[in-house]
């Protein structure tokens, strides 16, 4: 699992919000799986040669969040919530950046047209035209 | 008993020099705790006075909830000892000095010991005199966890190991000792293997800790905000930025003004814009240990101090 | 925790039994033979009358040639030198050499540490001292002047008891140097101060080395009761002054 785990001890990034923003990372495009299962604090604190209470940390905000569940006696489980805080946070950043977006347009002097037919390409492409195909990959 | 270790106003002179000079300093069980410090802040002279070979001068300290000057015997008989210097009998062979440790020690696990010295790949009945330096670490680490401690004190226990020996030996510190429950006190004057494993952090200078917290928390709370300026700022708002609560120190160049923050950036970067000044940009910057050690260690107490 | 001890001391104590049986036997073994050589060759009629004298009485009776050149005069140096040996390394080495921090990190308590030391130490003497007496034993019944058993045991005991005043002042220094040198050097002056008392004449009797032997005691005459009382007293002196001198001692 940890193949795709990198996480740098020297960033200026906490670890466990490393390992937090990596495994929502990887929810996100697929490399975990809802019912799949994490590897245990002691395993990930091994492999990766961190301090088993930041593997505690990171599950433990990833538990918070509704990504994962542990049961007694099974390990740590991947479950999506898509309802869930996550979700929601993604949405809300999602229009930060949209708002962003339109005061960068604004202070590089784009038409107003121009920002609008970008958009509707993009949602044609996105929507519309691959029906079923529902959010970003 | 809430803590691994409990220091309280700790003093200890060598004659005439005072080497710790009031530290105070938690150490919660469980912990990865890297004691950073340059060389001659008071390390050694602090984990010495925990295993009762030097007496404290003033203050207390307990460790495992134990005293340090009244009940030593205690104390020691519940922690893995690895110091600084290699101190294990030369004329010994690795079973005579077990033989040794078991003698001593009440509680003596011979196949973990075992286990260990074969995990290093060490030579199981060789003179201890025939060893390498860092087969020497890795031996006395064994030796260390035979007596099935709740709390390991090394005292620089990689130095004079090349890097793959030495990620090893961490590796193993992690992933055996500290997923087993046990607390682990090391100190090391390497930052980097400090922030490798460790997740709580206490840094020692001149005899005093400037800091103790848990590493992570110290990244989230402790940034720099970069400010770029539309105007050259003037004297009189750098001091008004100055006097900002959670701002630990200020310096400027020409438009650019580096706040380093501690506790909500993000309130303090939104006081900062709602301010009257035109700004072209906020950055937050990240700190990592490296960065964080060099504010600490600046001369001046512009360098922050937090004990908690 | 006395095994480590003892193979740390292994060398001292193997030339130790080397030096002090081959001198005895040196001693045991060529007492006619020198005997015939001053007497034939007639050098003794050269010296001085007061060292004719000496002369004779030194080789008039063997069992009292013996004690004076091994118990009295040769042997009780060579084995002095050996207690402070034995005694100056036992705690400097472990702290230059970093040791100390290992051992008194253990859970076991520095009074008994410093004991098992001394003990080791002392009962690696007595081996040297008895290997050396029954060398004396063997070499004399092999010359054919077999000695008194009884006088001799004690002796050996007297000669132990005495030297160990010697090993207790060499740990002592061990406590307070971390060289061995110094220990060696101050262990054996402070000795030689002891005995000086007994080059004035009407204060023999305090000189501390004069009851390491006893002439009458070894000829099977009498009990040296004081004698191994003194020697007794004095070689507890130092340890008990070292041991909270080393449970104070910062490392």
């Amino acid at each position: 699992m940890p193949q795709w785990l990198d996480v740098n001890p020297r960033s200026g990034v906490p670890l466990y919000v490393q390992l937090v923003e990596q495994i929502k990372h990887a929810l996100e495009i697929g490399a975990l799986q809802p019912g799949e299962q994490l590897p245990t604090v002691r395993q990930l604190a091994s492999e990766l040669t961190i301090a088993p209470n930041t593997i505690v940390k990171a599950y433990d905000e990833l538990a918070r969040l509704g990504l994962i569940e542990s049961k007694a006696g099974v390990g740590t489980i991947v479950v999506m919530n898509l309802n869930g805080t996550l979700r929601q946070q993604q949405r809300a950043a999602f229009f930060e950046r949209v708002q962003a977006l339109i005061r960068d347009a604004a202070h590089l002097e784009i038409d107003e047209e121009q920002v609008r037919s970008a958009f509707d390409a993009a949602l044609r492409r996105f929507y519309h035209v691959a029906q079923g195909e529902e959010g970003a990959k | 008993m809430a803590a691994a270790i409990e220091i309280e106003h700790l003093i200890i002179n060598y004659g005439a020099h005072r080497a710790v000079d009031g530290l105070t300093l938690t150490v919660p069980v469980g912990a990865i705790f890297g004691f950073l410090g340059p060389n001659g802040a008071g390390k050694t002279t602090t984990i010495k006075t925990l295993l009762g070979l030097r007496s404290p001068d003033g203050g207390s300290a307990r460790v495992l909830g134990y005293d340090v000057a009244s009940q030593s015997l205690d104390v020691r008989a519940r922690v893995g000892y690895v110091s600084e210097v290699n101190s294990l009998y030369d004329s010994l062979t690795i079973p005579q000095l077990c033989a040794f440790c078991r003698a001593v020690n009440r509680t003596w696990n011979q196949a973990v010991v075992d286990r260990y010295i074969q995990v290093f790949g060490l030579p199981a009945r060789a003179r201890v005199g025939r060893l390498s330096k860092g087969m020497k670490s890795q031996l006395a680490l064994s030796l260390a966890l035979g007596s099935n401690p709740d709390l390991l004190i090394l005292d620089e226990p990689t130095s004079g190991l090349d890097p793959l020996a030495r990620h090893e030996f961490l590796n193993k510190l992690v992933a055996e000792i500290a997923a087993a429950g046990k607390t682990i006190f090391f100190s090391s004057h390497l930052l980097s293997e400090v922030e490798a494993v460790a997740d709580w952090v206490g840094i020692i200078r001149h005899g005093k800790v400037v800091v103790c917290d848990e590493l992570d928390h110290l990244k989230q709370t402790q940034k720099v905000l970069k400010l770029t300026y539309a105007e050259l700022p003037l004297p009189a708002e750098l001091e008004a930025l100055r006097a900002l609560p959670t701002v630990m120190s200020l310096s400027q160049e020409g438009r650019t003004v580096r706040l380093l923050a501690h506790g909500d950036v993000a309130a303090l970067a939104e006081a900062i814009q709602a301010r009257p000044y035109a700004l072209r940009d906020v950055d937050t910057v990240d700190l990592n240990l490296e960065d964080l050690f060099l504010e600490y260690m600046k001369e001046g107490e512009h360098g922050p101090e937090r004990t908690d | 925790m006395a095994l480590k001890e003892l193979i740390e001391a292994r060398w001292k104590a193997i030339i130790g039994v080397a030096v002090c049986v081959v001198i005895v036997v040196a001693l045991a073994g060529t007492f006619d033979l020198l005997k015939n050589l001053l007497s034939s060759s007639g050098s003794v009629k050269q010296l001085p009358s007061s060292l004719q004298g000496q002369t004779q009485q030194l080789f008039g009776n063997y069992a009292v040639y013996v004690w004076s050149q091994w118990f009295s005069k040769n042997g009780a140096e060579v084995v002095a030198v050996l207690a402070a040996v034995l005694g100056c390394s036992l705690i400097g080495t472990e702290a230059n050499k970093g040791t100390i921090y290992f051992l008194l990190s253990k859970p076991v308590s520095r009074v008994r540490v410093l004991l098992v030391k001394y003990a080791v130490s002392a009962a690696l003497l007595l081996a040297i001292i008895v290997a050396a007496s029954a060398a004396l034993l063997v070499t004399a019944a092999i010359v054919g002047h077999p000695q008194n058993v009884g006088g001799l045991a004690i002796s050996t005991l007297l000669l132990w008891l005495g030297t160990l005043f010697v090993l207790g002042l060499a740990l002592l220094f061990s406590i307070l140097f971390k060289d061995i040198l110094r220990p060696l050097v101050l262990a054996l002056i402070l000795t030689i101060l002891t005995a000086i008392p007994g080059f004035i004449p009407n204060w023999s009797d305090w000189s501390l080395p004069g009851y390491w032997s006893s002439q009458t005691a070894y000829l099977g005459q009498e009990f040296p009761t004081k004698a191994l009382i003194i020697c007794l007293i004095a070689a507890i002196v130092p340890v008990v002054v070292a041991i909270p001198l080393f449970q104070k001692q910062a490392y």
